[in-house]
């Protein structure tokens, strides 16, 4: 890590934007939609709420160890058996992202653009493409990033826009869907989904301004979770409760719809053009944060000798969900939910542990 | 142990051109001329290990051994050896360069050849060195000044490197004709010939023959006189070149018409005139073994950062190659990445665009006989950048910045977006036009992707023949050669009507690239994404636009990282991929870090209403500082 450029705060909000909103370009409104029938957009807030209550206790061990990372702190804090075992459990959370969404995207691919090419070239090439931007590093996966921020942005709420004529907001009565108490526990249990903001804790010491961290942190949070409500709530409203249950690429699905006169339909096809390098984005990082929490873990110099086998792996694992549904499932029925876990609540013990063992360390003196 | 300097040739006799390896340190390379005298064999001290020392005597450097025992007698003496043996003088070649013998720069950068107080072996030398026996434009002239008693001199110098008039009149007419030295009361015949009879606007002492050769070489008379070991060495330069002409691959409309040509001189000039500040700095330096060209490293002091000077300085003089003619080969020698489609230098013609990349921090080369000069560093953006977008009101500039983005992507993905479309999705065509489409491609035999390539491979042939064709042919031949090849293409069914349209809309936007090095990369990228738009369609192209910008972004111009200021974002005014109005431009790019930030205040239209109004002038002065301050590292 110490090897990698230094990013700026920019870079850092514009690329943890991309790693939490890209998953609206899949299936996630149509999983929000089962969370929260026709309240999936008060999941998402709740889980949002959550998420940010979580990274700031990944803040609060960050910051008792300022020169270190999150792997770094956690190995510090909670000893080397603990601290692995805690640092196996980010790497795995964010591998498992990587492999799903390798998968959850190229199926989409193969749906939308090429349905008659082997599933296997679509990943391949996902995968040769992404580990490439890898090995060039995070500045360079940042610094497209930035690059790709308006267009992430233009495209969400161009979408949203056009799709205004045909959303009904009637059909998100009831407002609270399953009721309130039920909306609040799955949107904590699910605070998964908000669960890559770890990143910025595994590049803290690659940030130009690490006293900026956690302004970037929440900024991220609240801009990728207007991102996401705001699409959601659309979703909601041009499918119905009981039709949204059942739209497996809701962002594809949804641009279909798009109608602006005689001459111009059938767009999604741009739209993908466009989600295909938001994937990118998002795949790399992903890609890029589990290769660099192997590298800390192993104390290794570079991460680049690990870019082969990794692809290997990623290409390996994302082909063993027999198939989309299935991918969907692990990555939002555990993934997204076990995660919140994984990357909240386990550095909430490691912080607290680190408190009493500075306390006692404290009282001894 | 002193060393007379006169022993230089001696070692000579003895070389050994295979232990010559010793790389340069400063990367200045030298003739094998210069590096054969510098490595004598065992037992005799290397001229690298000479000190120049001044003895208290005089102010005339010598030389000493430091690797010598002190009290060890030499075994040679140099006075005697002075006459070159025939053998030796034809290993003492200056033009024939040998494989093993590289370039030993520093040492002869350090330590150089003296001349001769005998105006006789001094002829003898710079005879040798410059082959005077076979070369027939080199001229020696040899004459008497006279005095009493007479004093044996002679001059040389290349024909047609020089104003023969010049020479006439301001060295032989005053020095053979007029010359009434007065000899009884001084005898430095050297000091009263440079003050009384030489009226050249330049005159230079020369002690060494490396200098004076350099001299000769580069157009300068080189005098010499019986007696003195110092060459006067007087700026006679003259040759034919081209006058200053238009620019003819940066027109602009409105602005200067004035374009760089092939003589360093002028184009300096043309520079130093639109930056007359003592603060400009040119540096010359030397490039190429053989050649010997002259390139100038322009910057202004105090403003460019120190270090962005000193690493285009060291790219430059580690440079080892023989001939470098153009800033088009240095270019490539300089560049960080060789294998990136993307130029990293910015290749001007216009010196007013050099002007004012200096201005903003750039680094600046010229090189003698280049019309075109190098910006240092490129970024992307500026490689999208007109002359012309700040001559004209802001709007406009803006504007023509949008539509040159445009023709950019235009210019790459086009061919590629219709091969997709028309492969891939063809859902997305609007019926009406997807109709006219296929019933354009009716009667056409091929795949669209074959259509594309005659099309596309038709058009650079165009283009290229349109520039090696000379005269008035390569000049219609494009036109001709695009309307009847399309005509005809079209009429025999080869290829689709729309597929003409398409085609000439992907030229015209990749001349609407003002870079001519960043629209050959894009000739070469077309191509690229017609190949991934034929084989996975939009996929394929995302993935080339999302693989392209990483490269880009990752990719580094002299240490600015190259889509700066965009990503890594930096502070800058609006100018990069759009620009506001001059007024606003009130910083440089920090990207370069230059020493000032600020180029103008934060109000320059300081006649608007804050003139009259009282107690201003306070609010600007804390505007300024409150800008400075802004901008701080």
């Amino acid at each position: 890590m110490a090897t990698e450029k230094k990013i700026g705060i920019r870079e850092a909000i514009a690329a943890t934007i991309y790693f939490l909103s890209t998953k609206l370009l899949i299936s996630f409104p149509q999983h929000m939609a089962e969370m929260g029938e026709t309240a999936a957009w008060i999941v998402i807030i709740i889980s949002f709420i959550t998420a940010t209550v979580g990274f700031l206790v990944v803040m609060a061990l960050i910051r008792r160890y300022p020169t270190m990372n999150i792997v770094e702190a956690s190995e510090e804090a909670g000893g080397s058996v603990l601290g692995i075992i805690a640092s196996i459990g980010y790497f795995s959370f964010f591998f498992a992202t990587t492999v799903l969404l390798i998968r959850e995207f190229s199926e989409t691919v193969s749906t939308a653009l090429l349905p008659r090419t082997p599933l296997s070239v679509i990943m391949g090439v996902f995968i040769i493409s992404t580990f490439s931007a890898v090995h060039m590093g995070l500045g360079a996966i940042a610094g497209t990033a930035l690059i790709g921020m308006p267009l992430i942005t233009v495209t969400l709420i161009l979408l949203n826009f056009l799709l205004l004529p045909q959303s009904n907001f009637d059909v998100i009565f009831p407002l609270f869907g399953p009721g309130l108490r039920t909306l609040i526990s799955r949107g904590i249990s699910h605070s998964g989904i908000a669960g890559e903001i770890l990143f910025l804790g595994v590049i803290a010491n690659n940030l130009d301004g690490r006293h900026k961290m956690q302004s970037a942190g929440l900024i991220s949070l609240a801009v990728a979770g207007f991102f996401m409500v705001m699409s959601t709530l659309t979703y909601c409203a041009v499918f119905p409760y009981p039709l949204s249950l059942h739209i497996t690429y809701p962002g594809y699905e949804s641009s279909t719809l798009i109608y602006m006169g005689r001459f111009l339909q059938r767009i999604e096809v741009a739209f993908v053009f466009l989600w295909v390098i938001s994937a990118c984005i998002h795949i790399a990082l992903s890609g890029y944060t589990a290769v660099a929490i192997v590298q800390n873990i192993f104390k290794l110099p570079s991460y680049r000798p690990l870019l082969p086998a990794f692809a290997v792996l990623a290409f390996t694992f994302a082909l063993a969900p027999s198939d989309i549904p299935q991918a969907m499932h692990v990555d939002f029925m555990i993934v997204k939910t076990y995660g919140g876990l994984v990357v909240f609540v386990m550095p909430l013990i490691l912080l607290l542990i680190s408190r009493l063992r500075s306390f006692a360390k404290a009282d001894r003196r | 142990m002193i060393t007379p300097m006169r022993s230089i040739p001696y070692y000579s006799s003895h070389i050994n051109e295979s232990d010559n390896s010793s790389e340069s340190e400063s990367g200045v390379c030298y003739s094998p001329f210069y590096s054969r005298i510098l490595d004598p064999p065992r037992g005799i001290p290397k001229l690298s290990d000479i000190q120049t020392i001044h003895t208290s005597g005089g102010d005339k450097p010598q030389m000493r051994s430091t690797n010598m025992g002190p009290r060890k007698k030499r075994k040679y003496s140099p006075r005697v050896n002075w006459v070159l043996p025939k053998k030796i003088k034809k290993s003492f070649s200056f033009r024939s360069p040998s494989k093993d013998s590289p370039p030993n720069g520093e040492e002869y950068n350090n330590e150089t050849t003296t001349l001769s107080k005998n105006i006789d072996e001094n002829l003898e030398t710079l005879k040798h060195i410059l082959h005077y026996e076979i070369n027939s434009d080199v001229i020696v002239r040899t004459f008497d000044i006279p005095t009493v008693p007479k004093v044996k001199a002679a001059i040389l110098f290349i024909d047609g490197l020089v104003a023969g008039d010049l020479i006439n009149l301001a060295i032989l007419q005053p020095l053979m004709l007029i010359a009434n030295l007065d000899t009884s009361e001084t005898k430095d015949h050297l000091n009263q010939v440079k003050r009384r009879l030489l009226p050249g606007n330049q005159v230079v002492e020369q002690d060494n023959y490396r200098a004076a050769i350099e001299d000769i070489l580069s157009g300068v008379t080189c005098l010499l006189i019986e007696g003195y070991d110092i060459a006067l060495t007087i700026d006679t330069r003259s040759w034919e070149h081209r006058s200053i002409d238009k620019p003819s691959s940066e027109m602009v409309v409105r602005g200067p018409q004035e374009a760089f040509n092939e003589t360093l001189k002028s184009n300096l000039a043309l520079i130093r005139r639109r930056m007359q500040t003592p603060d400009l700095i040119i540096e010359i330096l030397k490039v190429g073994t053989l050649s010997r060209t002259d390139c100038a490293l322009l910057y202004i002091e105090g403003l460019t950062n120190p270090q962005l000077v000193r690493e285009a300085k060291r790219r430059i003089t580690r440079t080892e190659s023989d001939h470098i003619q153009d800033t088009g080969i240095l270019e490539q020698f300089i560049e960080d990445k060789p294998y990136v489609l993307a130029p990293q230098t910015l290749s001007t013609e216009r010196p007013d665009r050099m002007a004012a990349f200096l201005a903003e921090g750039y680094v600046g080369i010229m090189l003698d006989g280049s019309p075109f000069g190098l910006i240092l560093p490129a970024t992307f953006w500026s490689l999208l950048q007109s002359a012309e977008d700040y001559f004209l009101r802001w709007p406009f500039g803006a504007f023509l910045r949008i539509i040159r983005v445009l023709a950019l992507v235009l210019a790459i993905l086009l061919p590629a977006i219709y091969l997709a479309l028309t492969n891939y999705h063809p859902e997305m065509i609007p019926t009406d036009l997807l109709l006219s489409i296929t019933a354009s491609r009716e009667r056409v035999p091929f795949p669209t992707i074959v259509e594309v390539l005659i099309m596309e491979l038709s058009i650079e042939l165009i283009r290229e023949a349109g520039i090696r064709i000379p005269g008035v042919i390569g000049s219609t031949l494009g036109i001709v050669g695009a309307l009847i090849l399309g005509q005809a293409a079209v009429a025999a069914s080869i290829v689709s009507p729309i597929l003409v349209v398409i085609v000439a809309i992907t030229a015209l936007g990749a001349f609407a690239v003002p870079n001519f090095n960043m629209a050959f990369a894009i000739r070469i990228y077309r191509f690229i994404y017609i190949i991934l738009a034929a084989v996975l369609g939009f996929y394929g192209v995302a993935i080339g636009v999302f693989t392209q910008l990483m490269v880009y972004v990752n990719l580094n111009s002299f240490g600015v990282p190259y889509m700066s200021p965009v990503a890594p974002y930096t502070k800058s005014s609006g100018d990069a991929l759009f620009r506001y109005p001059l007024w606003k431009l009130e910083i440089r790019p920090f990207f370069l870090k230059p020493q000032q930030i600020k180029r103008q205040p934060l109000i320059s239209r300081r006649w608007s209403k804050h003139e009259n109004k009282n107690n201003k002038n306070d609010k600007l002065k804390d505007n300024d500082e409150k800008i400075t301050n802004k901008m701080k590292p």
